[in-house]
């Protein structure tokens, strides 16, 4: 840490005061009652549905308390509760689950200033984002590949799959489609998902949970302001009728002007600069970011429909692909949107079932100038399908969940073109279909021993059928402690952008490709000390084979998609998380990551080997004011030119504070409060690019009104 | 991309006295404006059932009287045990209701209404076997409770609180449900021996 400017010093004067008053308000009271105890709920799955985490904040008000119990019977079973998913799914303790899971709540969003699901992510155990000033990339225990479109992820919002039928992406930039302010919870299941979930369940699951229409309780408005002119408002209202059901719409605008961009690669003065050079170097007003997006919710009963909408401009201030420098014209435009058709019930013997039904569509529109000649590139699909699932208990030992999906792809179309003089490069109509059964169950082998068997079949036109199990083992050999041994495996099917996107001579089709395969073993304990004290333990290793991964031929002279590497990684996490009675939250992360390609021995590109970071919530003033502070390290990592980034550490902070009646919020955050510089690899498209500069300090004032 | 921090100091500052004033003017509730009633928590629920049960079960006589008390313990752990901690020494049916966690399992046949936690969904077979052919009502909260012998099994289902009950254990344990109490709930395993 060097302090050049007297603003870090009193940044890091503030920090440290924060750290001491946190310390002041350390000694906890321990009260008599008994730890909270994180749960979860599947969704007939490890993807956990329903947390209750108790603190400080749980609303509790004894004079309702005191009218609940004055209440007859009849009259208590017409009270909801605050749960979110309709309830009546399989919980179970985030320790029992057969996966290594982390949960991160509205509340964390709101304290920790978080703006995108990337913000969120990232302070994820093992998780690190890369950002190339278009999309943001998720990078899973030492696995990102720059550029690769989040393919390895599987998005869900509430239980529907969220990545598209082009490329498979998982968005979790400003093209998320859902507000984040609309978030309940996040939950992370790390590992292999495909044996309940099929493709792109690779490495981890991401499953958001809307919030309940109660929540918001009438007209929530909401506006934040921050540098390079970011600017963005939200309206939403819930509302519930008589009968119970429930309403929430919402509506969100966000737009950034951006800064103003320096990159040497294309500073004329440098004799190393590109032939593209230009304006000294600088990208002025190309880093713009806007969206818009919509969201509606109706609950009644076991029924719930959902639609949702986002279309994202965000310009590409990094002359990508080739195009112009400093050429506010590039930019692409993605747009989403999707309604989806919920119903569960239980049923006859304590069983429950749950039907979906959903249609979907995305639309991506990239504006590409070469020389000023205007490159238009652009996707359209749409897609729909229909799930049915039973969870139901057996015979005391056993918990069983089934299911089966089907999904049309009717239209999965790509295009490029440049428009003036009219060339046609690509004009590919693509359909397809996929269906899937699978089983698990959860068996109640002793006391001490639960079992996880699980296994599912996906079949899919374009390339075949393929099965994948999964294998858990959760022992509790002693009273507050949790091993779990894990065995899976997942797929990825190679999306319609890597099987026909062509644009020849410099890039070819490869409809022959594989879907890539990967094998993980997983040992996780879990302790739980009491009086808010949980830690965990875990080691793995991943095993990646049938890579699909972007290829130069130099004797074409042209790059596809080809199976063909493989990649192997082993890494060790710790966790300690704490709560303390006066409302404080902490968590504390390391990770050490080695993902390195077998062949050659050699770390992958964008793999960081370490990884810590750091979460606290400090209340100033009981209930009201919060400070949130995060700490976030990641190590030095390769770039695709060879070159190694350097690692560097990255403290955001976050005041957040309401009213006594909770009717306003208002919040105040700098991210990167020591103006640190640091750059994140990115992919050849970038080219001569190879790491791309990030933000320095920004700020953010949020402010929140409930009418 | 290099941001000079300078021009953003007085924005900053400027932000920064928005926000103060801000949780200022709230400290007064200057213009909190009454917002819809919270909505109620789990287990605050949850425990208010609990609380109503005990009126609609009847003990053998002689076993509950112990000294007028009433006493209802919790085991394992709650993801929240604080709505049944606040029920302590509330009079029902004439009884003053003591709320006890218990700290080992054998102490369960001490309690009249015994609350199992999900969290030894585990251990349930063992914990039930401790209070077998004793006056005690068992009550959870857990997917499968009743089908596994607990007499009084709370579930959500389309957010509000239900429950199931399980007469044939509650028979063997000579409580007696009313049938108000069997009627209201959503499944009852067994032939209930009722009457009040």
């Amino acid at each position: 840490m060097h302090f050049s400017h007297p603003f870090e010093r009193k940044a890091s004067i503030l920090v440290v005061s924060l750290i001491a008053l946190m310390a002041a308000a350390g000694p906890p009271v321990w009260a008599e009652e008994s730890v909270p105890v994180q749960e979860m709920a599947q969704e007939g799955v490890p993807v956990p549905a329903q947390i209750e985490r108790t603190g400080p904040e749980g609303a509790r008000e004894p004079q309702q308390h005191q009218a609940l119990r004055d209440l007859s019977l009849e009259e208590l079973m017409e009270v909801e509760v605050q749960t979110v998913v309709s309830a009546s799914r399989y919980r179970q303790k985030v320790s029992e689950a057969p996966a290594s899971v982390t949960i991160i709540a509205a509340r964390d969003i709101q304290k920790f200033g978080y703006r995108t699901l990337a913000d969120i992510l990232r302070s994820v155990r093992g998780f690190s984002i890369t950002y190339d000033r278009n999309y943001q990339y998720l990078g899973v225990r030492g696995f990102g590949r720059p550029g690769d479109n989040n393919t390895r992820i599987l998005l869900l919002v509430d239980g529907h799959r969220v990545n598209d039928a082009v490329y498979d992406a998982a968005a979790i930039g400003t093209e998320f489609v859902l507000d984040v302010d609309l978030i309940e919870r996040v939950e992370v299941t790390r590992g292999p998902g495909s044996s309940l979930y099929g493709s792109n369940a690779f490495f981890a699951v991401v499953n958001i949970i809307t919030r309940g229409a109660k929540d918001i309780g009438g007209v929530e408005l909401s506006a934040e302001a921050g540098t390079q002119g970011a600017y963005k408002g939200r309206l939403s209202y819930g509302a519930s009728g008589q009968k119970g059901q429930e309403v929430l719409l919402s509506m969100s605008g966000f737009t950034s002007a951006g800064g103003r961009l320096y990159f040497p690669e294309y500073d004329p003065n440098n004799p190393l600069a590109d032939a593209r050079a230009s304006n000294g170097g600088y990208a002025d007003n190309s880093d713009y970011d806007r969206f818009r997006s919509a969201y509606a919710k109706y609950e009644h009963g076991g029924l719930q429909l959902a639609a949702a909408y986002v279309e994202r401009t965000k310009g590409i201030p990094t002359a990508s692909y080739g195009t112009d420098f400093n050429e506010p014209g590039n930019r692409t435009t993605d747009g989403r949107g999707y309604v989806d058709l919920q119903y569960s019930s239980r049923i006859a013997g304590g069983a429950e079932l749950t039907l979906r039904t959903y249609y979907d569509w995305y639309r991506y529109d990239g504006d590409y100038l070469y020389t000023g000649t205007l490159n238009k590139d652009r996707a359209v699909a749409s897609w729909y399908g229909g799930d049915i699932r039973m969870t139901t208990r057996l015979l005391n030992a056993h918990h069983v969940i089934v299911g089966s999906e089907y999904e049309v792809r009717d239209r999965q179309d790509q295009y490029n073109a440049n428009v003036s003089p009219a060339f046609l490069y690509l004009d590919d109509h693509r359909s397809s279909s996929r269906w899937a059964v699978y089983a698990q169950d959860e068996i109640t082998v002793s006391p001490i021993f639960l079992l996880y068997a699980g296994i599912r079949y996906d079949r899919t036109s374009t390339f075949g059928g393929t099965t994948n199990p999964r294998i858990a083992a959760v022992l509790t050999p002693i009273e507050n402690g949790t091993l779990k041994l894990l065995y899976g495996k997942a797929f990825r099917a190679p999306t319609v952008y890597e099987l026909y996107y062509e644009a020849p001579p410099s890039m070819l089709s490869n409809p022959t490709l594989q879907p890539e395969q990967i094998q993980t073993y997983e040992l996780v304990y879990e302790h739980d000390f009491g009086k808010g004290l949980r830690a965990t333990a875990s080691r793995y290793s991943y095993s990646i084979r049938n890579l699909i991964t972007q290829t130069f031929d130099p004797s074409s002279g042209s790059t596809s998609y080809q199976n063909q590497e493989k990649a192997e990684t082993v890494g060790t996490e710790l966790e300690v998380q704490k709560t303390w009675p006066n409302g404080a939250d902490g968590r504390l992360s390391y990770a050490f990551q080695k993902a390195v390609d077998p062949k050659t021995g050699e770390l992958l590109t964008n793999a960081p080997k370490h990884l810590a970071k750091l979460n606290l919530v400090v209340p100033l003033v009981r209930d009201r004011i919060f400070a949130g502070i995060e700490e976030q390290y990641t190590g030095p990592r390769t770039t695709i030119a060879g070159q190694s980034t350097e690692g560097f550490a990255v403290t955001n902070l976050t005041l957040f504070g309401r009213g006594r009646q909770r009717t306003v919020q208002a919040s105040f955050s700098i991210y990167n409060v020591l103006n640190k510089k640091y750059a994140d690899p990115v992919s050849g498209d970038l080219f001569p690019l190879d790491s791309i500069q990030q933000d320095g300090r920004t700020i953010r004032v949020k402010l929140t009104y409930v009418f | 991309m290099y941001f000079s921090a300078a021009p953003y100091r007085r924005r900053l500052a400027a932000l920064a006295a928005l926000f103060l004033i801000i949780c200022l003017v709230q400290r007064e509730d200057g213009f909190a404006a009454e917002r819809s009633a919270p909505l109620s928590g789990e287990y605050q629920v949850k425990a208010a059932f609990v609380y109503n049960f005990i009126k609609f079960v009847t003990w053998p006589s002689g076993e509950a009287s112990t000294g007028g008390a009433v006493r209802l313990c919790i085991l394992g752990d709650l993801p929240d045990a604080a709505p049944f901690f606040d029920l302590n020494g509330q009079e029902i049916m004439g009884k003053r209701l003591h709320i006890v966690q218990l700290r080992e399992p054998q102490e369960a046949r001490t309690c009249q209404i015994l609350f199992l936690s999900s969290s030894l969904s585990r251990r349930l077979p063992e914990n039930l076997e401790l209070v077998r052919g004793s006056p005690v009502l068992t009550v959870g909260d857990t997917d499968g409770y009743a089908q596994r012998g607990v007499m009084i099994n709370m579930y959500i289902e389309n957010k509000r609180v239900r429950f199931e009950i399980n007469a044939e254990t509650a028979g063997q344990a000579g409580l007696r449900i009313s049938t108000k109490l069997l009627s209201l709930a959503g499944t009852v395993h067994g032939t209930p021996r009722t009457g009040k």
